[in-house]
């Protein structure tokens, strides 16, 4: 006995003398999780369920089963009983898994956030990874007291003859490694967003994915649970005359022609996910402390004192603020590369769903017999997926505009980095799409009796090309509006709104000239007839009347021989990029010229050297000259010496120190009517003179 | 330097809270940072607690700029907050040690560590009590064993002696002088004077988010000495001679607002020298039992550079 206790402590002496060890379990998290989860009842209440569900199994398989359904009664015959409860009791637990450990993450952040003592936390100096890192450790036991509880089940099933023992050795550690990837990605999608919510994203994405494992999809999408390693032996058995078809699609998951091991593609796929996760646990939620969103627990933003209450409560925002003080504990190294990180981060997440979305779009066995529209209705949807995914991802407010990445002298914004990510998945749309088209060709171009109806596969190449044609530079131009709006906002959710009104405005606004113009064709009035043509092309802005004019019946009256009417689209998309680009980067020039007056030392002492006048309003000497304004535009805001007062946010002019409203709005007016008969005046140009 | 602040402000809608802000803080010294009601010291204090980012200006802890993360100084530093937070259930043994895991304190350390402060607050018979269960005096005793678990170098109390009773305070201020003499340097915020008083070498005071004045307790009232027109003086003598002292009192140049005490009288004089006034009770034979000067407490201090106001 007391050798036993001697040996039992020199292990643990040892234990404790790893580093990971020491890293994972001697931390607060692990602290408090072993004394509250592992002691209490909820562990007993976890195997109690496991248990009970892996007796129902059985006895429900062995003794009701067989007797209602011949299926499952040549299923046992076939592949031996014992196999088949082995794998309907893995099958259960990955189920159990899948429902139970995204609670794993529950009062891990905003546990000591609600019981207000996250701050005495923060000032100790705890690394976040350290902190998640916790969690994960309290874990291991409990997972592996799950799977242990298992064992006795699974041994006296594989008595009942069939087992293949290494297989029921494969499934264990699926089983392990599973449970890690779903803990991981709670974890990770906490550190972003409420823990709430964080667990209820997990629980749906991977119930969903769950639901999909099951379900006839590509493996390339059905293999980011174990479940189909527990399937694929009932396949043939149960397929009946599709189980050549079906042993395909639930075989080895198909990337874009190629074949790839389904051992390979879970351990990488689940692998690389987990990482992703594991660096969001690290770095946190991007973040810079401006004033307003630079003190714990206290977010005052300009003219709160005379907004209503409810409008003064943030909670997202404080969250996320509180957070920020967590993750200023990282390593300073990881916290100096923490743009590029994210950058590679969101390109392999970004890069990925496209991937996979597409390879298991495109990748189905039964890809020759699906219809025409059917192949249209999945590469545009899975495009639409994803550049929604960017942009929601992508989305950035002032907090996050500020950020920089400092390197050999060089300030580079996220916004760089952002605009490199969007790019470059939008490049690799377009290598997805045409290497879709170019390695499914031959399923695509089987002499199917739809093609006559339909059109031919080259048709169909060319109308995807085109809706991808019109959603690329709609998405590039909402990610600039998006960008934009993010360097003065300070709220994601209001940049998110403000893309969603731009993308409704963009495909419904001016789309609604095209019926104006057709009403114009048809109308009797002379005088007006004239201008069918110029509204036409204007409302070509809109990808809603492109996509019309060349996947569906354009007007007749339109000229099929002038490229603005045919293509007036990419020209005006192009118009608009160049001024959004300009733009932003001035946004965010000034974005770094007011962090570099907020960080001098004397900043009050620079203004009152360079003459600056004082606020109207707060008499503050502290200014940066205005890169863009409603009334004014980029270039007039700027011949007109608007600043804008850093500390209260005062719009007014440098030169007599006014603000002068009225000017403004009469500036507006004639702006808006300058554009606009600007744009009418280029339209008629390049009608009449290209 | 272990905090320099420069030009530090801090603003909240339109009200600034911290304006124009310079201090410095030695290694070793006990700062009391005194104000009125919404003078801005709790913004200071979260400021050097690395729980806030200046607006503008600068922050130094230890030599690390405050715009930098700040993970490496955080576990240099031990900050109490005013209030404790509602923690979960934990005996004070527990919650120590969850604090200390924190801080990166080794588990075999952190035990012994864990004794040691449990003794220097004088908390070693509850150490395996809840600490929900404690009084406020409890309380405050544990916050500050929690912040002395890791052995800081730089303590940040945010009012220590809110809501104790006369003992507990004593007790609490016994606790600091004592850490002070162990060589940390502490920054502590206080509404009561006389605590501060005792322990503090050098004090802030701030008004509307201004720092009215900066620097030791004893150079302070020195300086206020010297600008002082008149000084105090207090005397006692003996009970049964008391009226006799009164009228020699009242007889003598340049003394004014003379007034009874309990047991004594008050009076003020234009010169710093008042032997005359001691040679004139000894000739008369009247026996002195105590003659002192009325020097400017911190409490005059505050009040001469202070108008009330808050921001």
């Amino acid at each position: 006995m007391r050798r036993a206790a001697e040996t039992l402590a020199r292990a643990q002496r040892w234990l404790e003398s790893r580093r990971l060890v020491r890293y994972a379990w001697d931390n607060p998290s692990a602290e408090a999780d072993a004394r509250t989860i592992l002691s209490s009842p909820k562990v007993g209440g976890w195997l109690g369920l496991e248990v009970l569900l892996l007796i129902l199994v059985g006895a429900g398989t062995l003794l009701i089963a067989p007797a209602e359904e011949r299926e499952i009664r040549d299923l046992l015959e076939v592949n031996g009983a014992g196999a088949v409860l082995i794998d309907a009791s893995f099958l259960l637990m990955a189920a159990l898994f899948t429902l139970l450990f995204p609670f794993r993450a529950s009062g891990l952040l905003e546990g000591p956030r609600w019981r207000g003592y996250l701050d005495q936390v923060i000032t100790t100096g705890v690394s976040p990874l350290r902190y998640f890192a916790g969690k994960w450790a309290t874990t291991q036991p409990l997972l592996a007291g799950l799977l242990l509880a298992a064992v006795p089940f699974v041994t006296l099933y594989g008595l009942l003859g069939g087992a293949d023992w290494g297989r029921v050795v494969v499934g264990f550690g699926l089983l392990y490694l599973y449970a890690n990837l779903i803990l991981a990605v709670v974890c990770g999608l906490s550190a972003l967003v409420h823990e709430v919510l964080a667990i209820l994203v997990t629980l749906a994405i991977f119930v969903g994915l769950f639901a999909l494992s099951l379900m006839p999809v590509p493996s390339v999408i059905g293999s980011f649970t174990p479940v189909r390693y527990f399937i694929q032996p009932m396949i043939a058995p149960l397929g009946g005359a599709e189980a050549a078809l079906l042993a395909k699609v639930y075989g080895d998951p198909n990337l874009l022609g190629l074949h790839v091991p389904w051992l390979l593609w879970v351990l990488g796929s689940w692998g690389a996910l987990a990482s992703c996760a594991a660096l969001c646990c690290a770095l946190g939620p991007l973040h810079t402390f401006v004033p307003c969103l630079n003190t714990f627990g206290a977010l005052v933003f300009p003219g709160d004192q005379k907004r209503f209450r409810f409008r003064k409560v943030r909670p997202f925002l404080t969250r996320r603020t509180e957070l920020a003080f967590l993750f200023d504990n990282r390593s300073p190294r990881l916290g100096r590369w923490a743009l590029p990180l994210r950058a590679l981060q969101l390109t392999f997440v970004l890069g990925g769903l496209a991937l996979v979305l597409f390879s298991a779009g495109f990748a189905h066995p039964a890809m020759a017999l699906i219809l025409h529209e059917g192949v249209f209705v999945i590469h545009t949807g899975a495009t639409v997926i994803v550049l929604v995914s960017a942009l929601l991802l992508l989305t950035s407010g002032r907090a996050q505009s500020l950020a920089r990445f400092r390197l050999a002298g060089l300030r580079i914004p996220l916004f760089v980095f952002d605009l490199a990510v969007f790019v470059g998945l939008l490049t690799w749309l377009v290598v997805l799409h045409l290497a879709v088209f170019s390695y499914s060709w031959a399923d695509l171009a089987m002499p199917r009796p739809f093609w006559n109806r339909s059109g031919t596969p080259q048709e169909l190449f060319v109308r995807c090309s085109v809706v991808l044609g019109i959603l690329l530079p709609l998405a590039l131009s909402t990610f600039l509006v998006m960008k934009l709006v993010g360097t003065r906002w300070l709220g994601k959710g209001w940049v998110l709104l403000v893309g969603a009104i731009w993308v409704l405005f963009l495909g419904s606004i001016p789309a609604l000239l095209a019926a104006l113009s057709k009403a114009f064709s048809q109308a009797d009035n002379l005088a007006v007839r004239p201008w069918k043509l110029p509204i036409y092309a204007l409302a070509l802005t809109s990808p809603t009347t492109q996509a019309i004019s060349m996947l569906e019946e354009a007007p007749r009256w339109i000229r099929r021989d002038h490229w603005l009417l045919t293509r007036g689209y990419w020209f005006w998309h192009a118009l608009l990029l160049g001024y959004l680009g300009a733009l932003s980067w001035r946004m965010h020039r000034a974005n770094l010229r007011e962090a570099a007056v907020l960080e001098s030392l004397d900043p009050q002492g620079e203004a009152e050297a360079a003459g600056n006048p004082a606020c109207p309003e707060c008499e503050s000497l502290l200014q940066v000259p205005q890169p863009y304004s409603d009334w004014g535009g980029m270039w007039l805001t700027s011949l007109l010496k608007a600043v804008r007062c850093l500390d209260c946010g005062t719009e007014f002019d440098a030169r007599t120190g006014k603000v002068h409203k009225q000017r403004n709005f009469y500036l507006s007016l004639i702006r808006t009517g300058a554009t606009g008969a600007g744009l009418v005046a280029l339209t008629l140009v390049l009608l009449r003179f290209t | 330097m272990l905090v320099e602040i420069q030009r530090v402000w801090k603003r909240y809608d339109d009200i600034t809270a911290v304006r124009d802000v310079s201090l410095t803080i030695g290694r070793g010294e006990l700062l009391g940072l005194i104000g009125p009601n919404g003078a801005g010291k709790t913004s200071l204090m979260k400021m050097i607690a690395t729980l806030a980012k200046p607006d503008r200006g600068r922050v130094k802890i230890m030599g690390r700029d405050a715009r930098l993360p700040m993970g490496p100084i955080r576990r240099r530093l031990g900050y109490m907050p005013a209030e404790f937070g509602k923690m979960p259930e934990m005996t004070v043994v527990e919650y120590l040690s969850y604090f200390g895991a924190a801080a990166g304190v080794p588990r075999r350390e952190r035990q012994r560590r864990i004794g040691d402060v449990l003794e220097l607050v004088d908390l070693v018979e509850r150490s395996d009590s809840l600490v929900g269960s404690g009084s406020t005096g409890i309380k405050q005793r544990i916050l500050i064993a929690k912040t002395l678990v890791h052995d800081p170098e730089l303590l940040i109390l945010d009012e220590p002696a809110a809501g104790l009773d006369p003992r507990a305070r004593i007790e609490i201020r016994e606790v600091l002088k004592e850490l002070n003499s162990l060589g940390k340097t502490i920054v502590v915020s206080s509404h009561i004077l006389a605590d501060l008083e005792e322990i503090c070498d050098h004090v802030a005071i701030m008004e509307k988010g201004q720092l009215v004045t900066h620097g030791s307790i004893a150079g302070l009232t020195e300086e206020m000495r010297g600008t002082a027109q008149r000084i105090g003086w207090t005397l006692r003598v003996d009970l049964a001679r008391r009226e006799e002292a009164y009228e020699l009192l009242a007889a003598l140049p340049d003394l004014s607002n003379l007034a009874r005490d309990e047991g004594g009288f008050r009076f003020e004089t234009a010169q710093r020298d008042a032997n005359g006034v001691l040679a004139a009770m000894l000739k008369s034979g009247i026996t002195v039992l105590e003659f002192k000067e009325e020097g400017p407490r911190l409490e005059d201090v505050f009040m001469r550079r202070t108008l009330g106001a808050v921001t």
